[in-house]
């Protein structure tokens, strides 16, 4: 197998993307701040996209795993592939949350929540404003020690998404895709590195909303939203519960429905200060 | 007297991980592999069950209890004692018995 580009890691999952794939290059930018050095660790698997004429369809060393009818949604179909192996991969070895995550000055910021939220625009404008990046949509926490692990994936916004995001990115000149890499919005942090959460943030974009209403959430309030969002809760079971609790005790914990981005920023900034 | 008061409670041998946390209580119900949520009050009485008890003896136990978030009358433990059986955390025999 011929690597076309450099070895990415997302939650240990190694992936190269082939030479040749339908949007490869642009795929290549997008997971640029997950690139990783060769090492002696788990051999990457080139995943490569293929349009042939009847959609697109995603091959994982030269076998077809995963295939949609309408080529326009292939790069969509690589990270949703991507995002899902990366969790399977991580489910041994730890809690995976549907979260975003962004680090101040050391002190990480939670972001849990449903698609749709707001956490990913949310984080981005964080990032903007000074925050380092370290995931969005998975974040794996060690089961041991209750830390986040960095997986700076590109960040899913959409187009109502970048709108709000113009103000803090006016330099930004994105492709008019969903998948945007980590290097748009701001600075990384480097894959699989751990950070401790200091504040839980559960957010809730609600276009009615004038500014940013935020309230303080109960431990039970933050415990339960982690274990909501969590992909693979059962797995762990009670170390799951007692690792939630133990983040919903040592957090404090805030509701943040917003229909103003800058104002929701201002409402997280204000917290951590 | 209720239905409920002529009965003595006992959690289940199923694996049940209660966690209390301010605002209320997890539980991870291992053999339903499932979470459920609880009030502090219910998860006080599921505790107080750990041998068999009627809704009395566990009134009395609530009352003595300082922790206990919630206002724990006779009417909420019988609400709890039906949540729990209902989830099948506790099991139940005549009191007389």
């Amino acid at each position: 197998v011929t690597h076309a580009s450099p070895t990415y890691t997302c939650l240990g999952y190694r992936f190269t993307v082939g030479s040749g794939s339908v949007a490869g290059a642009r795929l290549a930018r997008a997971y640029a701040a997950c690139e990783v050095a060769e090492d002696d660790g788990e051999p990457a698997v080139t995943l490569q996209l293929h349009d042939d004429g009847a959609g697109a369809c995603l091959t994982a060393d030269d076998t077809e795993v995963a295939r949609v009818a309408d080529a326009a949604e292939a790069v969509d179909l690589f990270a949703w592939y991507v995002n899902r192996e990366s969790v399977l991969h991580a489910t041994p070895s730890a809690l995976v949350l549907h979260a975003a995550v962004t680090v101040h000055d050391g002190r990480a910021v939670l972001l849990p929540g449903a698609s749709g939220s707001g956490k990913s625009t949310l984080a981005a404008a964080l990032v903007a404003r000074g925050a380092s990046y370290a995931t969005d949509e998975a974040v794996a926490v060690d089961p041991t020690t209750g830390e986040l692990l960095a997986n700076p994936k590109p960040l899913g916004l959409d187009a109502g998404a970048r709108r709000a995001l113009a103000p803090f990115l006016p330099a930004a000149s994105w492709d008019d895709v969903a998948l945007v890499g980590a290097d748009c919005v701001g600075a990384s942090c480097a894959p699989g590195a751990p950070c401790r959460a200091v504040m839980v943030v559960q957010p809730e974009f609600d276009a009615t909303v004038e500014g940013a209403d935020v309230a303080p959430l109960t431990e039970f309030d933050v415990a339960s939203a982690l274990a909501d969002q969590s992909f693979n809760f059962a797995h762990w079971g009670a170390a799951a519960l007692d690792l939630v609790a133990g983040v919903a005790r040592t957090c404090r914990g805030w509701r943040v429905r917003f229909g103003d981005l800058e104002a929701a920023v201002a409402a997280v900034e204000a917290r951590l200060s | 007297m209720t239905a409920t008061d002529a009965l003595r409670f006992r959690r289940t041998t199923r694996a049940v991980h209660v966690v209390v946390l301010q605002g209320g209580a997890l539980a991870w119900d291992a053999d339903a592999r499932a979470l459920h949520r609880f009030n502090t009050a219910a998860a006080f009485v599921l505790d107080a069950c750990t041998q068999w008890r009627t809704p009395a003896e566990i009134a009395t136990l609530a009352r003595a209890e300082a922790t206990v978030e919630a206002d724990v009358d006779d009417d909420e433990i019988a609400r709890c004692l039906d949540e729990l059986r209902t989830l099948g955390l506790v099991e139940t025999k005549a009191a007389a018995s």
